[in-house]
């Protein structure tokens, strides 16, 4: 398989899986504040793995999947906005290269940040899914611890699976 | 900085792509495709819940050890206060007969109920308030059906797959539900809005309202999508007085959407068409109902 159709798959399962467990699995847990948000978590670590175009393009992927998957309400293609504007700018970041270890936590917890936010603001525009301030200030603290505590699981998970079908000239 | 160009190129792409998904699904075109990702995901969410679900359960009354201790607390509290209670069983007579008056409207109701477990909660949580139910078209389900649970309302049916279905929880901001005051008769609008609770606005000002007054459906049209006599919640604190331009009460409702598991559809109502749906035989009407009013007199006493 070459490196690029095995990529896709391999972020198709990831995004697929993502997407149901994040329905079935995370929605339902007890947890005060926001809810994790294991597709975000997806989509930035693959940005931050693959770069710009490909944190774009499984942005978008992620959100119309999350969009179509019941039962979601809002307008489809809401989540696959912002999730795509999230998955190209933390490509950006991956792009130029120099980072420490510390970079994709940091990273991540932004594009968690960033993710809220740009949903609160285009649903405030298009006037649907209804958003209360009180309700977005409520979710920051959560949606940022939680966001950093899957991607310490998610990542490593996520490099380990996409290294077979990367370029050997990407990386080292 | 490589790739720059091409990367906002595919960017802009996928944008207007996205943008005209949103566009078109706020015309109206986009529930054709909802339904058929819900036809082809709500099997799978169905699948991996039943697997999930065990652990999920595992998790849930991990975080209820440490609440233990204090209901063992709260409980010896209630101990003590249910004895000075029961002192005064005057008082309690006259409140459950008026709760058997409540019973009663809901009592004679004997609607048809399909029962479904909750497969999946919607992932913009804390915006919208949907969850997917395990039952679908194939059991009858149809848009705009009541969903009840044990306690009460839980919210009406927005969306239909083979196997599954949307179900709209009365407290997303969206919903609106027609409600009458128990006691008064008085007539009025529940709003959601969120967890916090729901708010209540009496259609008369002048109408009395007072706190621990109980809320039921006031019914819609051909019962859809609200059939009359469910119970919602009751009145924890009225804004305004009466005659003041607006009058909203907070209502606390009866069921605790943090933990709705199993729910039931109300699917016919009778006098129509008396579909054998799954409830136990006849003198079982809306069973869990009754449970409800039941539990309502734990609130303080009104003033007297």
């Amino acid at each position: 398989m070459s490196p690029v159709w095995g990529r896709a798959v391999v972020a198709g399962l990831w995004v697929l899986t993502a997407v149901i467990l994040q329905v079935v699995v995370l929605s339902r847990l007890p947890l005060p504040g926001a809810t994790p948000d294991l597709v975000l978590v997806v989509v930035a670590g693959w940005a931050l793995r693959r770069g710009s175009v490909e944190g774009g393009i499984i942005g978008f992927a992620a959100g119309l999947l999350v969009g179509l998957a019941p039962p979601a309400v809002g307008p489809l293609g809401l989540t696959a906005v912002v999730l795509c504007v999230v998955g190209y700018l933390v490509g950006l970041v991956a792009d130029d290269g120099q980072r420490s270890s510390l970079t994709p936590l940091v990273v991540v917890a932004v594009a968690g940040v960033v993710s809220v936010t740009l949903f609160a603001g285009l649903a405030v525009i298009i006037g649907t899914p209804p958003v209360t301030w009180s309700e977005l200030a409520r979710q920051f603290p959560g949606q940022v611890l939680y966001t950093v505590l899957l991607a310490l699981v998610v990542l490593p998970a996520l490099s380990a699976s996409i290294r077979r079908f990367e370029p050997s000239t990407s990386r080292w | 900085m490589r790739d720059s160009r091409r990367g906002r190129f595919v960017l802009a792409i996928l944008l207007l792509v996205a943008v005209t998904f949103v566009v078109l699904d706020l015309r109206g075109g986009g529930d054709s495709a909802r339904d058929s990702g819900s036809s082809v995901l709500g099997p799978v969410e169905r699948a991996v819940s039943s697997v999930t679900r065990p652990i999920g359960d595992f998790f849930g009354s991990l975080g209820r050890i440490r609440s233990n201790e204090k209901a063992v607390a709260e409980l010896q509290r209630q101990n003590s206060e249910l004895t000075t209670q029961l002192r005064d069983v005057d008082v309690q007579a006259g409140r459950a007969q008026e709760l058997q008056r409540v019973l009663k409207v809901a009592g004679i109701a004997q609607y048809k109920v399909v029962p479904a477990q909750v497969i999946a909660i919607g992932a913009t949580q804390g915006f919208a308030w949907t969850v997917t139910i395990d039952a679908g078209s194939r059991d009858g389900l149809k848009i705009d059906q009541t969903v009840i649970n044990a306690d009460g309302l839980v919210g009406r049916v927005t969306g239909v797959g083979r196997s599954s279905a949307t179900v709209l929880l009365a407290i997303d901001p969206t919903s609106s539900v027609g409600a009458r005051v128990a006691k008064s008769r008085q007539i009025g609008i529940v709003d959601g809005g969120g967890l916090d609770a729901l708010s209540f606005q009496l259609l008369d000002s002048l109408a009395p309202l007072a706190e621990g007054n109980a809320l039921l459906t006031f019914g819609s049209r051909g019962a859809r999508p609200f059939v009359p006599g469910i119970p919602i919640g009751t009145v924890t604190k009225v804004k305004g007085t009466a005659g003041s331009l607006t009058r909203v009460a907070t209502i606390k409702p009866f069921v605790d959407f943090a933990s709705i598991d199993i729910v039931g559809v109300v699917v016919a109502t009778p006098g129509r068409d008396p579909r054998d749906a799954l409830l136990p035989a006849k003198p079982t009407p809306a069973p869990t109902v009754t449970v409800t009013v039941a539990v309502t007199p734990t609130p303080a006493p009104t003033g007297n």
